[in-house]
């Protein structure tokens, strides 16, 4: 045994290192209670999406009309097509992916002469990645 | 409870820095690759379990056979490495959020995915920046190692699977891998295992590597051999096990798998080469 041994206090853990420990205890756990709870409710099934007007907005002398999209089935859906459609006047987006159990939102730009309480929206289709 | 250490409050500290400082230098590519960010949300959740599961299991290998923990018992390194995940996932967490990769409107599932993705290779740079970052004269600095378990056959073979993911890690999710699986043909394939096979051989044995010398079994061929074989073998099973956590090989032909996992072996191989020599910080009982 050296010296340097001999000197050194008792082995142990201070109360920071502790108190670092007990965290990461519990962060690790609520992250695996969270994607355990995920694992027992999932479903192998397609993902179900809606979608709706969330807000319009004159900017720029344009009328921005927020769409957003929800995804309340099981699956993913990547590359999600939307069109928005106010009288004659059209214009879509794409959003990369709606996950199961979020919202997703985008923006679309008309003449400002457009009535936004007319505008419709519809979900032209998804991808199953 | 027995430890094998003791330290103060600002020791602490300063160790915490290191494990920051090189969990963000190990994982910092990964942070900022969009797959693994998507990875988080597209892949079966049970899979982001499993994912969390084996990463323990490296930490457990690299604290135990490589890392400052190496007079410890098994009860201390799972202490230690439960601690560098928490960070990792606290660490990961900030930078995701400094980024705008997560915000309060995700989803709880959705968050956790992303959270363990990128959390997990932090939790394993900070296991390598806590001992590698180290400067002279810390009391970890004297631990003396069990030179009959981290020098042998599967202690090396487990630093080594440490290395090489922690290498692959930072290729694996991107598109680049199956863009050269999928247009390089069989022969192409084949050079490459071979240039995987060469660069190995060429690190443990012939370029004089820092502690080749005192980690590379070589009193044989046979024993040479083994070791060459063996660092590709751990570098194909860490390719094809990242690959398969980022859900690259989803839906693939086994021949095409088995490209993805030649492309990435090639980085993969160095990690299990030069990256085992270069965490083991000291030599076994030293």
């Amino acid at each position: 045994m050296t010296a340097k041994s001999i000197n050194r206090p008792p082995a142990g853990k201070n109360p920071l290192e502790w108190a670092v420990f007990a965290l990461s205890f519990l962060l690790v756990l609520g992250v695996v209670g969270i994607l355990a709870e995920e694992v027992l409710r999932w479903q192998d099934s397609p993902a179900r999406l809606t979608a709706q007007i969330g807000g319009t907005a004159l900017q720029d002398g344009a009328r921005w009309i927020v769409v957003e999209v929800r995804n309340d089935g099981e699956g993913l859906a990547a590359d999600v097509e939307i069109e928005v459609q106010a009288g004659d006047e059209s214009a879509d987006f794409t959003l990369d992916f709606v996950p199961r159990g979020t919202v997703r939102s985008g923006r679309v730009s008309f003449p400002q002469t457009i009535d936004p309480a007319a505008a419709k929206v519809s979900i032209r289709g998804y991808r199953e990645p | 409870m027995n430890f094998s250490h003791q330290r103060s409050i600002p020791q602490s500290l300063q160790e915490y820095g290191r494990g920051i400082a090189g969990g963000l230098m190990f994982s910092l590519p990964l942070l900022y690759t969009m797959e693994v960010w998507w990875a988080g949300f597209t892949l079966h959740p049970g899979r982001i379990l499993l994912y969390l599961a084996c990463t323990f299991v490296v930490l457990m290998l690299y604290n135990r056979f490589a890392g400052l923990r190496r007079d410890a018992a098994l009860r201390e390194v799972a202490i230690d490495s439960v601690e560098e995940m928490g960070l990792g996932l606290v660490l990961a967490s900030l930078v995701l959020w400094l980024t705008g990769r997560i915000d309060h409107d995700m989803s709880l599932a959705e968050l956790a995915g992303k959270i363990v993705m990128e959390g997990m290779t932090v939790a394993i740079g900070i296991s390598v920046g806590t001992a590698q970052l180290g400067g002279e004269g810390t009391e970890d600095e004297g631990v003396a190692g069990d030179e009959r378990w981290s020098g042998g056959y599967l202690p090396q073979a487990a630093i080594g699977l440490c290395g090489a993911v922690l290498f692959v890690a930072n290729v694996a999710p991107t598109e680049e891998i199956g863009v050269i699986a999928m247009e390089s043909s069989p022969r192409m394939l084949l050079l490459l295992a071979a240039l995987s096979i060469l660069l190995g051989a060429l690190v443990l044995h012939f370029a004089g590597v820092h502690g080749a010398d005192r980690h590379v079994a070589r009193d044989t061929w046979l024993l040479s051999l083994r070791g060459i074989v063996t660092t590709y073998a751990v570098a194909l099973v860490a390719a094809g096990a990242c690959l398969y956590f980022f859900g690259r090989l989803d839906g693939l032909p086994w021949q095409l798998a088995f490209a993805y996992c030649v492309v990435a072996a090639v980085p993969a191989v160095l990690g299990a080469s030069a990256g085992r020599l270069l965490l083991q910080i000291r030599p076994p009982g030293h």
